[in-house]
């Protein structure tokens, strides 16, 4: 047992100390992480339809609908009744709606705040980002405006008493908008999608790869020689070595995270529990399948090279740069048979829709019995190549 | 008792024989050398001692014991191999940590062995703080020879363990290693330096082309197969014909310009064979006496000189 802890410790110690390593193991995603999120999650040249349900008919709701006629970027359908909005919202041709409510105009006057609701469709996440954004700026813009009357206000007339300004403040920040996702169509949006995938990301290479390169590294250098020279036996060096590749992926989830989390601010639900239990078994099946490459392959360069491989190709059939869905169905099927795809799909319902793990035993299960099962053949064959191969 | 034993065993590879019956016996306390060319398959014999290669027949006994064709044997043996071996982005000191942590070296222990060890090679603490990769060749050669004491083994086996190494630091690394015998250890090394072989080995085996064509002392060797002594004049070119006539009772040779070799001579003759030239008015330089090699040995084995640089 304590030998296995120095197969891991000095592994690990090994791999931090190479830069190469550090670079395409965690650098790397996550630049593409926040390239992919710039291309895909951004853009602003694109028109998008709102429709307003305007159930308060006063001053106040037609200035809010004539300032979203001036912008530009939207193309306003008014609606007049619950009737022609669901037609609508089921051909898919809102990208979002406004209701305005009865009593808004009321409450504006009074200075009270008035929440707008504003309903999004999700369907495509990256139209919805940009949805959001627009009508949000549209707002801001109204309220600045107003904040705008209110000062003047304040400096013609002067003097007021504590609880006037306080109410005049509000008034300063008339519309509140509450962003909801159309029923039906919530789905995440793209900085998320792309967070979890990059998660999924290294259960491949984090995982996979850095567990081929563990024994080909050994191979290649020789000092393979000398840990069979100690008391070592060959599932020591197995689980030695996994052990180092799981707290590599561990450390590169963390890391994913904590610089994920602050610069692109997605919304998810930290359940670190759960996360971790899923993300072990993740990393497990994609370590368990690199020692396997490790094994059966006789040269270094080919273990190391098909590895390699299999990881670049793999990483558009797990989920991890946009949905299965938009793969076709033949290709779909073949996602169905990789497990990180499970694990990556779990890591996303937990973290984007608040899951628990329990919630999906199913995978777990599966999850662990391929781990389990390809550790005892992973434990065979390695044992027989140190018998057979001259290493 | 018998260190190893190696009785019979042969290899090939792809058709051709690397090693091709061979019988060998070592016994504890000796310092024991393989000396041969490149290609000789010293290192294809270590390892299948080792257990990293199988051979195809023949017996290898460890203490006694016989030891199946793929089996390591751990614990009793160190190995300096001839690349070094180590984790080259690990220092040398983590080097150490881990495989003492791997032979299950308790802590405590590990610190004194270290010091004995570190000590004992002549290692200063600050090279074991750096990287291997960042060490002089003979810098690593000793922290690789440290970790393969780190387990205490009983019989070392060094393959090539000064090749590339400057003359002066190859004499260090002799005398090392002939401490590590008088502290009790069977060591085993291969070598292609006569001068190594010569001067370090209580015994040889001299092998070429996968055979091993003679086990002995350096001095029953050279007795067996060396030649004659024989003395060496070294006289002006003008006088070198007149003194080959004068010689002419002792079948003089003429090695070079201003060299002259008497075979079957030794010092006892000097006196005799100056008053004869000088009486002539010839001068001798220099005498020298000239002893058999192992490079003898190895020429009158096998017809071909071995090469050192
Ligand atoms: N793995 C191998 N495959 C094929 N030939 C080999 C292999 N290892 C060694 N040889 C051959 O065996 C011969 C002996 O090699 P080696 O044992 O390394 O010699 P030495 O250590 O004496 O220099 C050489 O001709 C070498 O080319
Ligand atoms: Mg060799």
């Amino acid at each position: 047992m304590k030998r296995i802890f120095y197969i891991a410790k000095y592994e690990m110690k090994m791999l931090f100390k190479t830069k190469e390593v550090l670079f395409w193991n965690i650098a790397f995603p996550i630049i593409l992480m926040l390239l992919f999120t710039a291309i895909f999650g951004g853009g602003n040249t694109i028109v998008i339809n709102v429709g307003i349900y305007d159930q308060d008919n006063t001053q106040i709701s037609n200035t809010i609908i004539d300032i979203f006629n001036q912008t530009n970027v939207t193309n306003i359908v008014l609606i007049q009744n619950n009737e022609t909005l669901y037609q609508k919202l089921s051909q898919h041709e809102l990208d979002a709606y406004i209701i305005i409510p009865k009593g808004l105009g009321r409450n504006v006057t009074s200075g009270y705040q008035a929440i707008l609701n504003i309903y999004i469709d999700n369907s495509d996440p990256n139209i919805a980002d940009i949805s959001k954004g627009i009508i949000k700026s549209i707002i801001d813009g109204f309220n600045n405006k107003t904040r705008g009357i209110y000062e003047k206000f304040i400096e013609g007339v002067g003097n007021f008493n504590k609880t006037m300004i306080e109410h005049m403040r509000a008034y300063a920040e008339t519309l509140k908008p509450l962003f909801k996702p159309v029923k039906g169509t919530e789905k995440v949006e793209y900085k998320e999608f792309i967070l979890t995938g990059i998660i999924g990301y290294g259960f491949l290479f984090s995982s996979m790869v850095t567990a081929t390169a563990s024994i080909v590294n050994e191979r290649k250098e020789g000092t393979l020689k000398r840990l069979l020279l100690t008391p070592l036996k060959p599932i020591e060096i197995l689980v030695g070595k996994t052990f180092s590749a799981l707290f590599n992926t561990l450390i590169y989830t963390f890391l994913v995270l904590a610089i994920g989390i602050p610069l692109l601010q997605p919304k998810i639900h930290l359940n670190i529990p759960d996360l971790i239990i899923i993300v072990v078994l993740g990393s497990l099946s994609g370590i368990v399948i690199g020692l396997l490459i490790s094994a059966i392959f006789r040269t270094t360069e080919g273990a190391q090279g098909f590895a390699i491989i299999i990881g670049i190709f793999l990483q558009w059939f797990i989920g991890i740069w946009f949905p299965l869905e938009m793969l076709p169905s033949y290709l779909r099927s073949l996602s169905n048979y990789i497990p990180m795809t499970y694990a990556l799909n779990v890591v996303r319902e937990i973290l984007l829709y608040g899951d628990s793990i329990i919630m999906h035993i199913q995978e777990t299960i599966y999850l662990t019995l391929f781990v389990i099962i390809l550790y005892g053949i992973g434990g065979i064959i390695l044992s027989r190549l140190l018998k057979t191969i001259e290493v | 008792m018998k260190a190893l034993e190696v009785i019979n065993v042969s290899k090939s590879y792809n058709g051709s024989k690397v090693l091709d019956n061979v019988t060998l016996s070592i016994d504890e306390g000796e310092i024991f050398g393989l000396l041969g060319p490149n290609g000789a398959g010293k290192t294809t014999l270590i390892e299948i001692v080792l257990g990293f290669r199988r051979r195809d027949s023949g017996t290898i006994k460890i203490f006694g014991r016989e030891i199946s064709s793929r089996e390591f044997n751990k614990k009793i043996i160190g190995y300096v191999p001839q690349e070094h071996l180590l984790y080259d982005n690990l220092s040398g000191l983590d080097n150490l940590r881990y495989f003492a942590g791997l032979y299950g070296v308790k802590t405590s222990e590990f610190k004194k062995r270290l010091n004995k060890i570190i000590n004992f090679l002549g290692i200063d603490e600050n090279i074991l703080k750096k990287d291997v990769s960042k060490l002089s060749g003979g810098q690593r050669r000793r922290v690789a020879l440290a970790t393969s004491l780190i387990h205490d083994p009983k019989i070392m086996i060094m393959d090539e363990p000064t090749t590339g190494l400057d003359p002066n630091v190859r004499r260090e690394f002799w005398k090392l290693i002939m401490s590590l015998n008088e502290e009790g250890k069977t060591i085993i090394l291969t070598t292609h330096y006569m001068e190594e072989a010569d001067e370090l080995c209580s015994r040889i085996a001299i092998i070429d082309n996968g055979k091993i064509l003679s086990i002995g002392t350096p001095e029953e060797l050279k007795k067996k197969y060396g030649g004659e002594e024989s003395l060496i004049l070294r006289i002006k070119t003008r006088y070198l014909d007149n003194a080959m006539e004068l010689l002419s009772n002792y079948q003089p040779e003429k090695v070079s310009e201003d060299e002259i070799k008497l075979s079957g001579l030794n010092e006892e003759y000097i006196p005799k064979i100056r008053n004869l030239l000088e009486n002539k008015g010839i001068w001798v330089d220099k005498f020298e006496v000239r002893k058999p090699s192992l490079d003898d040995v190895f020429i009158n084995l096998t017809g071909r000189r071995l090469i050192s640089e």
